[in-house]
């Protein structure tokens, strides 16, 4: 603003100076011809007063110059260059007289502007008029030129001022606008605002190709987010295989157990001495019409009763062995039952944020690779905190913790420890994050393999394909927490912490 | 060049004037021959009235018949005995008056005075010019004369010493009748008269 001020005023007072430089010696040129024309009047008046060299008519001609101020000395000079008469401005010392007559015409001499002119009258020269002007009226009208300049400049200034407020109303504020939505949007991360566009001028194109990037950047937003959700959808499916592999995986192991108890008991059914009651009863039909003569006499018939003494108790014990048999198998057929009702109660749809303990949702986990556990001699030690009922998404923690405790189990199995050890542990961390930890005494992590073991794709397992710790730690950050993994290198076990807030909060990302 | 007022060149004349009037005076008063006078040099006085003469010239304007030619000189005759001398005709020598030159004649009783343009009636002349007045009051004749009474006759311009100086009255009357314009700027230096 000051910029345009100085600008404006600088170009006028610069055109004022040519103005007021033409004007002054526009001037001049006028006071010139005045004061020759004035000389031409006096020079004919005084003509009969030079030719008679009439004193005091001569004075008298000279007098009427009083009107005039700014004559400051008159003279009159006969033929013969002899001074008739001289007319000085009152109040004012008298000027020397020029030393030699010239021709007519003017000169600016100092601050005096002085004039000849010859007294002719029909041809004959008969004087010269010396006539000589001060420059007060130039300088009057110096002054006060100067003086309009001085006022014309602040008056623009001035003037300038009020417009460039106004102006700057008009281009700097919408430029101000603009700022400020710059700043909300980085600030807040909202793509979705708008700078407000107020004139269809470059700025307003300004406005117009910002708000075109945010759109362009909100979109890609949408797009990235709509990917995010494809992933982490994936991802879902993905541990809900998992969870589904680890179910079925228990299945089969129970249905193994089931598979056993039936061959068992068909096998039993089958030696069973079912058919030698039915040979006893067979001999005593046919012994019908004398049986108590081949009861007591026929050497057979002597064994019979211990025969079936015999058979009966040995009946009754396979009946106990098979009816345990069959409860065993009831058993585990509840169990399937079980794996398969909790399989359902985590496969509904996932985001559903329930209120539940932490040591169910681990018990569960373990509960699913029990059987695999328990198969590789895993010795399980639970470490578990007093801590309050958590409000997660138990779908996405048990998919978490089913993938750990696997991993745990393989990561046993690699290092082949003397005692595999498999330890949980529930615990509060400050600010209100609780959190559950794998801890196993397996292979162990070289130190390279730490950073990226999160990484998509990343796998040790002959038959892995990398996702699951992926997936893990993706979830863990969409429910607003974390997964970390700390170990002190190969054969040094691992410890995987799930981290997680008590309560759901904003998610750390979409 | 040195610039002398010109009061002071005008003091030493008025005084050489007044001495001469006196003397002029005390001539007459003897009954001195006046052609004894053309001899000796020229009097200021007459010096400024030659010089007088030459500029009435310049502030009058004759009728354009007054002329033949636009070329045609300025006659100025001289009646009676002439006082100017040589002075009268070195102070017209050269003078143009816008293209027309300056022709002094010395004239006598009788000849014909209408082919001046400008007639002279010395002092001496005074007793006997009534008559040739009256003829020429309507032709354009430039009379001038230097007594009092020959103003009143019909002369238009009279030269008369006031305080020790040469001055001169105009007869309008007299101008307007001879069909004479006399410049504005002649009458303010001049008395005014009216009537004949």
């Amino acid at each position: 603003m000051l910029i345009t001020m100085l600008t404006s005023s600088l170009a006028l007072f610069v055109a004022s100076l040519g103005f007021l430089a033409y004007d002054l010696i526009a001037f001049r040129g006028l006071m010139s011809h005045d004061l020759m024309t004035q000389a031409e009047v006096i020079a004919a008046n005084s003509a009969a007063a030079v030719a008679f060299r009439d004193e005091a008519s001569a004075k008298e001609t000279l007098s009427a110059l009083r009107a005039r101020r700014e004559i400051v000395t008159a003279a009159l000079f006969t033929s013969d260059r002899q001074l008739l008469a001289r007319y000085d401005r009152e109040n004012a010392a008298p000027n020397s007289l020029p030393d030699r007559l010239e021709a007519s015409g003017y000169h600016f001499e100092k601050n005096y502007l002085k004039a000849f002119h010859g007294i002719v009258l029909r041809g004959q020269r008969l004087g010269t008029l010396y006539i000589e002007s001060d420059m007060q009226q130039w300088y009057a009208r110096l002054r006060r030129y100067a003086a309009i300049v001085g006022i014309l400049t602040l008056g623009s200034a001035f003037f300038a001022f009020l417009l460039s407020s106004r102006l700057q109303s008009v281009i700097s504020e919408p430029i101000l606008g603009l700022e400020k939505t710059i700043r909300m949007v980085s600030a807040e991360k909202n793509f979705s605002l708008r700078a407000v566009k107020s004139n269809h001028d470059e700025i307003g194109i300004l406005i117009d190709g910002f708000n075109a990037m945010l759109s362009e950047i909100q979109q890609r937003d949408t797009d990235l987010d709509a990917a995010h959700k494809q992933v982490v959808e994936s991802s879902r499916q993905a541990g809900m295989a998992e969870v589904a592999t680890a179910v079925l995986h228990n299945v089969g192991n129970v249905l193994t157990s089931v598979n056993v108890s039936a061959s068992f008991v068909t096998d039993a059914i089958r030696k069973s001495k079912l058919p030698g009651l039915a040979k006893a009863v067979a001999l005593m039909s046919e012994q019908s019409s004398n049986l108590g003569h081949f009861l007591t006499v026929d050497p057979k018939g002597k064994r019979l009763p211990y025969y079936l003494e015999e058979l009966a108790e040995h009946l009754s014990n396979e009946q106990v062995v098979m009816l345990k048999e069959l409860s065993s198998l009831s058993k585990n057929i509840e169990h399937i039952k079980d794996i398969v009702a909790m399989q359902q109660s985590y496969a509904r749809v996932s985001g559903v944020v329930e209120s539940i303990s932490a040591v169910e949702l681990v018990d569960d986990a373990l509960r699913m690779n029990a059987e695999a556990l328990t198969r590789h001699g895993v010795q399980i030690i639970r470490e578990f905190g007093e801590i309050p009922k958590v409000s997660v998404d138990k779908h996405k923690v048990l998919q978490i913790l089913v993938n750990l405790v696997s991993n745990a189990k393989y990561a046993l199995d690699e290092g082949n420890p003397p005692v595999k050890q498999l330890a949980l542990r529930i615990g509060m961390n400050e600010n209100s994050h609780f959190k559950i930890a794998v801890v196993d005494n397996g292979v162990g992590i070289p130190k390279e393999n730490l950073a990226r073991i999160f990484a998509h794709g990343f796998t040790t397992k002959k038959r892995g394909h990398g996702f699951g710790l992926h997936s893990g730690a993706l979830a863990a950050k969409e429910m607003g927490g974390t997964l970390r993994v700390h170990s002190e290198g190969p054969g040094k076990g691992a410890i995987f912490t799930l981290e997680l807030p008590l309560m759901p909060g904003k998610p750390f990302n979409g | 060049m040195s610039l002398q007022p010109y009061s002071a060149y005008r003091q030493a004349v008025t005084k050489t004037v007044r001495r001469i009037v006196i003397a002029t005076l005390c001539w007459m008063a003897v009954g001195g021959e006046p052609n004894a006078y053309g001899s000796s040099p020229t009097s200021p006085e007459y010096l400024i009235k030659a010089a007088y003469i030459y500029n009435f010239a310049m502030f009058v304007e004759w009728p354009v018949d007054a002329f033949p030619q636009e070329s045609s000189p300025i006659v100025i005759g001289i009646i009676g005995t002439d006082p100017f001398g040589p002075a009268i005709d070195q102070t017209v020598r050269d003078k143009r008056i816008d293209k027309r030159p300056l022709l002094i004649k010395r004239l006598q009783w009788g000849q014909d005075f209408r082919e001046c343009h400008v007639l002279f009636i010395s002092s001496s002349e005074t007793g006997r010019s009534g008559d040739v007045l009256h003829q020429l009051r309507n032709f354009p004749i430039l009379v001038v004369a230097e007594s009092e009474g020959l103003s009143k006759q019909g002369a238009i311009i009279n030269f008369f010493v006031e305080d020790n100086r040469v001055h001169y009255e105009i007869n309008l009357d007299a101008a307007r009748r001879a069909h004479l314009r006399i410049s504005s700027k002649l009458l303010n230096l001049a008395k005014v008269t009216k009537g004949s």
